[in-house]
């Protein structure tokens, strides 16, 4: 088992093609994941990269599993916090079930370093951005600012 | 190793105010987010507290600290006859703290007994429960709920 790890689940009204999709494609991250863009080919050794708004790479990895609709697991290595990039390569995964017509979403960040920076982040992060998913898709609105890259990062 | 389990804590962010907030976590009616429990209490410090499902009394607890709408907190103590009664009082933590439109709200559990039956049946609790107060919340249609009641089922 992973030495530092986060686990979050969630349950979003939708179908796992449209969730799969929010989590993933530009139209919809755009929207919630503070302004951000992926890129990746999506499919197994692709690489990953997560792209601010003004361009900047913030955050990069490689695709290990991917199981359209059900899970992704991927690296993501941070890339513009010197300290928190020489902790190396987290694990990202993806886990989507449906029941009773709700999307059960589990998210595990997992990192095999202890107490890792990284992941105290994503920490307080996660929270946030899964919980403005969800509200962009079941109600059509994501929070106020949350298309918005934070100040001074 | 530590002799009891780690605490339980979920944050969530909710597209209301923390009165509305506050108004459906301390609702005596009948919660369909919440699996149709019903919460009788009179919200006062020291005064006891029962969750009762369908008629029958889940939790017990006591009213240890309230300050509307930004803290609650209470004892949790899952009715007997059973191993999680046995592993005796924990202890329900809210906090509602104003983010932008948004309310974030931190639900901390704690006082787990070692390799607790009852922290595995609250961990797969509490995310379906505050992710249908959310949506309650926001879109005002409850989710679906068997999934809650079926994994506290599997981990009774």
């Amino acid at each position: 088992m992973a030495m530092s790890r986060f686990v979050y689940v969630t349950y979003i009204r939708a179908t796992p093609e449209k969730l799969w999709r929010a989590l993933i494609e530009p139209e919809f991250t755009r929207q919630y994941w503070v302004g951000t863009i992926q890129e990746s080919e999506w499919k197994k050794g692709a690489s990953w990269k997560m792209i601010a708004p003004d361009g900047r790479l913030t955050d990069s990895g490689e695709i290990i599993e991917i199981e359209p609709y059900k899970r992704l697991v991927f690296s993501w290595r941070n890339e513009f916090q010197p300290a928190v990039k020489a902790e190396g390569y987290s694990r990202c995964t993806y886990d989507l079930e449906e029941t009773h017509g709700v999307v059960k979403l589990t998210v595990t960040h997992e990192m095999d370093i202890e107490d890792a920076q990284l992941i105290v982040g994503v920490s307080s992060g996660w929270p946030y951005i899964l919980a403005t998913l969800k509200s962009l898709l079941e109600t059509g609105k994501a929070f106020e600012g949350s298309d918005k890259f934070p100040e001074g990062i | 190793m530590s002799e009891r389990d780690p605490d339980f804590v979920y944050v969530t962010y909710i597209g209301a105010s923390r009165e509305k907030v506050w108004a459906a976590l301390t609702d005596r009616g009948v919660r369909p987010w919440w699996d149709d429990t019903v919460i009788d209490t009179t919200f006062k410090p020291g005064e006891p507290l029962t969750f009762r499902r369908r008629g029958k009394v889940d939790v017990r607890g006591v009213i240890k600290e309230i300050d509307p709408p930004n803290k609650l907190v209470h004892t949790f103590h899952i009715e007997g006859p059973g191993p999680m009664h046995d592993e005796g009082e924990t202890q329900v933590t809210y906090e509602l703290v104003q983010d932008g439109d948004a309310t974030k709200l931190t639900v901390l559990h704690t006082g787990f007994v070692k390799d607790s039956k009852l922290r595995q049946a609250v961990s797969g609790g509490w995310p379906p429960i505050l992710s249908a107060l959310k949506t309650t919340l926001e879109s005002g249609k409850a989710l679906a709920y068997a999934t809650w009641a079926e994994r506290a089922k599997k981990s009774a």
